[in-house]
C-alpha cells in the first residue's frame, strides 16, 4: 500500500481511518493519499466502504470517525464541519445527489459560491453558470428548476458537475459520477472534469468501471473491500479488475468472497 | 348576569351600531347574532372537538378587553398609519379601507364604473339590500360563537362590490387592526357578480406588547364565473389574541383563490371555508404560517362540495419555532350529489425546534361516489442530507437551514398574485427567519462532526 508519491507532496492525507455509523463500524483502517494536480482512482465491490470514505473525508455527521486521521495539505479535517472543508477547497460529487425542493439551482449555486467567499456580480454569475450548464449539455431551464428535484439519474451527475466547474476546487472526490452515464453523457461529464482539472484539481474518482478511467486517467488506483483499502497500484490494477473481477484480489486479501460480489 | 362595566362577557354582549346608524335589518340581525351568542355556550376544549388541542380559549375571556375610546375620533394610530405606508402600499392599489376598534378610519372610494370598495357602514348605506343578502346568509350567526360575538359587535369592515363583467385592475386594500388592549369585530362583505374580477388583499394587524382581542370575519360571494383572488397578510402584535373567519359562497364556475400569510399573534384560531354551491367551479386555498417563541396556530378549513363537478385544492406549510405549537383540521366534505369532485387537501409541517409541535388531521367526508378526493399530511424535521448537501458546497448551516426553510415555502409563495403581493409574502417570510436566525432559533444543537 503506498502513501504517499515521489511526484507531489501529499495534498489529501487519510490515515488509518475508522468510521462508524450509528455505531456500527464501516471503515477499519483506510489509508490512502492523492497528491496534489494527481488522479486516483478508487475501486471495491459495492458495500466496500467507498461511498462513507467519501462522506467522511467532506465532514457528514452521520460518519463518525472513531479512529485514525484526514489531512488536507497537512491541516487535519477531523472536527472541522463541511462548509470549512469545502471553502478549503474540497468537493464531493454524491453517488446519489440530493434533491431539495423549493430551492432553485440557481439560488443553490449562488449561496454556494456566496458561502465560499466567491460571490460574483449577478451578470458574471449567471453567465458563468449558462456556459458550464451549456457544456454539460443541460438546458437553461434548469437554472430555475428546483436542485435535482425530478432530475434523471444523468441530469443530476451532470449538475454535480456544473457545480463542480461553478465552484473550482482544489480537490474532488466523483462518487460513482459515471454511473448510469451513456456513452455520450459520460464523455459530457469527463470532459467537464477535466477542464477543471486543467488548473491542477486534484481528483479521487469512485467508480466500477474502466470507461470513464480512459478518458481520466489515474496516476494510481486503490482498491477498497470491507473497510479498508486492499491493493493500491498503477493502472494495471484497473486491467486486472477488468478482466478477472475482484475475487482474486479479496481472496489474496484473506476476505470472504462470496459476501462482497462484484458490481 | 353581565358585569356592568364590559359589553361582553362570555354569556352576554350589548350590540353596538355602525357609524350612522343601523339599517332596520342590519339591527334586526343583530339581535338575531345575540339571541345566538347568548344559545351558544363557550368554546371548550374538554367539551368541543373544534377545540380540544387550543385550551388557551378556557382562559380567554371577553370581558378582560377595554371599551374603545370614544366614536368620532378618527386620527389614525401610530401602528396603522405605518401599515398603510408600508410594502402593500403600491401603485396598484385601487382603494384603501382602514378600520380599528373604533371603526371605519379611511373609507375607500369606487374603484370602477360598477365597482365600490366601501367601508361598511358607507357601503351598507348605498347598498343596503345587495348586503341584506349577503351579511348572516354566507356566515349565519348561530354556526359558531364568534361569529355571532362579531355579528352583534361590528363597528367597521368592508364591503366590496363588482358589477357584472367588470374586471377591477389592481388590488384593493384593507387593514383591519385593533390597539389599546380593546377588541375589534371587522366585518368584510365582498360580493362579485357573474362575471366579475377583484384581487383583495388584507391585512390584519396590531401593535407588540398591546394584549388586544381581533376578531375579523369575512363573507364572500361569488357570481357565476366569478374570480376573487384573496390574500391575507396576519401579522398582529405578539399578545394578540386572534379569532377569524373565512367564509365563502362559490358559484358556478366561479374560481376563488384565498391565499393567506400568517406570523403574528399570541395565539389565534382561524376558520377558512369554501362552500363549492355552484357546478364547476374552482377553488384554490392556499396557505402558510410560521410559529416562533410560544406562539400557538390553530387553522381550521372547510372544503364544502354541494354542487357538482367542482374542484378544491388547499395546501397549507407550516414551520414551528422554539415551543410554538401548530394545530391544522382540514375536512372536505363532498355532499350527495357532488359527483365528478376534485378535492385534496395537503398539510405539510416543518419542526425547527425539538420543543415545537405539530397536530395534522385532514379528514374526508364522502357522500357521493363518483369523486377524486385525496388528504395528507406530514410533519419532519430538517432533512440531514439536505443539510450536509448544502454544507457540503460551502453554504454555511444557519444560511442552509434558511435556505431550506425558504424552499419549504416556495410553492405557496410562488402560489401569491406575481408582483408586488408575491415579493411581499416573500419578504415577510424572509424577515421571520432572519428573525429566528438571529436569536439563535435556528441553530440547533450542533452535531460533532
Ligand atoms: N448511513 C448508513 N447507515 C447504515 N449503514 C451504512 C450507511 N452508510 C453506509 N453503510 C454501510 O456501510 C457499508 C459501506 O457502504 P458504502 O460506503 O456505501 O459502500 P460502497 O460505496 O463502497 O458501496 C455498507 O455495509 C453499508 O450498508
Ligand atoms: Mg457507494
Amino acid at each position: 500500500m503506498s502513501e504517499t508519491s515521489a511526484s507531489a507532496p501529499a495534498a489529501l492525507v487519510v490515515r488509518d481511518l475508522q468510521v462508524a455509523v450509528d455505531g456500527k463500524q464501516i471503515l477499519s483502517g483506510v489509508s490512502l493519499s492523492v497528491p496534489q494536480g494527481e488522479v486516483h482512482a478508487l475501486m471495491g465491490p459495492n458495500g466496500a466502504g467507498k461511498t462513507s470514505l467519501g462522506y467522511a473525508v467532506m465532514g457528514h455527521p452521520k460518519y463518525q470517525v472513531t479512529g485514525g486521521e484526514i489531512f488536507w495539505k497537512d491541516q487535519t479535517l477531523l472536527g472541522m464541519l463541511p462548509e470549512n472543508r469545502a471553502r478549503m477547497g474540497l468537493f464531493l460529487s454524491l453517488q446519489y445527489p440530493t434533491a431539495i425542493p423549493g430551492v432553485t439551482t440557481v439560488n443553490f449555486l449562488r449561496a454556494a459560491l456566496k458561502g465560499q467567499g466567491k460571490s460574483l456580480a449577478a451578470r458574471d454569475f449567471l453567465k458563468l453558470v449558462r456556459e458550464q450548464m451549456a457544456s454539460l449539455k443541460m438546458d437553461p431551464s434548469f437554472m430555475s428548476r428546483y436542485i435535482n428535484d425530478n432530475f434523471s439519474g444523468g441530469e443530476k451527475k451532470r449538475m454535480e458537475i456544473v457545480q463542480l466547474a461553478v465552484l473550482r476546487p482544489e480537490m474532488a472526490i466523483l462518487d460513482e459520477t459515471d454511473s448510469g452515464l451513456d456513452v455520450d453523457a459520460l464523455r459530457t461529464v469527463a470532459e467537464g472534469v477535466n477542464r477543471v482539472r486543467s488548473d491542477g484539481m486534484g481528483v479521487l474518482i469512485i467508480t466500477h468501471y474502466q470507461r470513464i478511467l480512459d478518458y481520466i486517467k489515474p496516476d494510481q488506483v486503490h482498491v477498497m473491500a470491507a473497510g479498508r483499502v486492499i491493493a493500491s497500484g498503477g493502472s494495471e490494477l484497473v486491467d486486472q479488475i477488468e478482466k478477472d473481477g475482484y475475487d482474486p484480489m479479496l481472496r489474496a486479501a484473506g476476505l470472504e468472497v462470496n459476501d462482497a460480489p462484484a458490481a | 348576569m353581565t358585569d356592568a362595566s364590559s359589553r361582553v362577557t362570555r354569556e352576554e354582549a350589548v350590540p353596538v351600531a355602525l357609524a350612522g346608524g343601523d339599517s332596520a335589518w342590519l339591527a334586526g340581525l343583530r339581535q338575531a347574532a345575540l339571541a345566538a351568542y347568548r344559545e351558544v355556550p363557550w368554546p371548550s376544549s374538554t367539551r368541543d372537538e373544534d377545540w380540544r388541542r387550543t385550551p388557551q380559549i378556557d382562559k380567554l375571556d371577553p370581558a378582560t378587553f377595554t371599551e374603545p375610546r370614544p366614536l368620532g375620533v378618527t386620527d389614525m394610530p401610530a401602528y396603522l398609519a405605518e401599515a398603510v405606508a408600508g410594502p402593500l402600499a403600491s401603485a396598484d392599489v385601487s382603494a384603501l379601507v382602514v378600520s380599528d376598534e373604533c371603526g371605519n378610519l379611511e373609507a375607500g372610494a369606487g374603484v370602477g364604473s360598477s365597482a365600490t370598495a366601501q367601508g361598511l357602514s358607507a357601503g351598507i348605506a348605498a347598498e343596503s339590500s345587495v348586503w341584506q343578502g349577503l351579511a348572516g346568509v354566507v356566515a349565519p350567526p348561530g354556526l359558531r360563537k364568534w361569529i355571532s360575538l362579531n355579528t352583534v359587535r361590528t363597528r367597521g369592515g368592508a364591503a366590496l362590490h363588482v358589477g357584472r363583467g367588470q374586471q377591477v385592475d389592481g388590488y384593493v386594500r384593507l387593514l383591519h387592526g385593533v390597539s389599546q388592549g380593546s377588541a375589534s369585530f371587522p366585518r368584510t362583505l365582498i360580493k362579485l357578480e357573474e362575471g366579475a374580477s377583484l384581487t383583495v388583499v388584507e391585512e390584519w394587524l396590531s401593535p407588540n406588547a398591546d394584549p388586544s382581542l381581533l376578531v375579523p370575519l369575512v363573507e364572500v360571494e361569488l357570481g357565476r364565473g366569478a374570480h376573487l383572488t384573496h390574500v391575507i397578510f396576519q401579522n398582529c402584535g405578539d399578545q394578540t389574541v386572534l379569532q377569524s373567519t373565512v367564509r365563502a359562497h362559490v358559484g358556478q364556475e366561479a374560481r376563488y383563490d384565498l391565499r393567506w400569510n400568517m406570523l403574528g399573534a399570541a395565539w389565534q384560531k382561524s376558520y377558512f371555508e369554501a362552500l363549492m354551491l355552484g357546478e364547476g367551479s374552482d377553488t384554490r386555498l392556499v396557505g402558510l404560517c410560521v410559529g416562533k417563541q410560544r406562539q400557538h396556530c390553530d387553522v381550521q378549513t372547510l372544503q364544502d362540495h354541494v354542487a357538482p363537478g367542482a374542484v378544491s385544492d388547499l395546501l397549507y406549510r407550516v414551520a414551528v419555532a422554539n415551543r410554538s405549537r401548530s394545530v391544522y383540521a382540514g375536512l372536505i366534505r363532498v355532499e350527495e350529489g357532488a359527483q365528478k369532485t376534485n378535492a385534496y387537501v395537503q398539510n405539510r409541517n416543518l419542526l425547527l425546534s425539538p420543543q415545537a409541535k405539530s397536530d395534522s388531521n385532514p379528514t374526508l367526508e364522502i357522500l357521493a361516489n363518483d369523486v377524486r378526493c385525496t388528504h395528507g399530511s406530514t410533519a419532519g424535521r430538517i432533512d440531514d442530507n439536505q443539510l450536509f448537501y448544502c454544507e457540503s458546497r460551502g453554504i454555511e448551516r444557519e444560511q442552509a437551514r434558511r435556505l431550506i426553510i425558504e424552499g419549504f415555502f416556495a410553492d405557496v409563495v410562488d402560489s401569491f398574485p406575481e408582483g408586488t403581493l408575491r415579493e411581499c409574502g416573500r419578504g415577510l417570510v424572509l424577515a421571520v427567519l432572519e428573525e429566528l436566525a438571529r436569536t439563535g432559533a435556528l441553530d440547533a444543537s450542533r452535531r460533532a462532526a
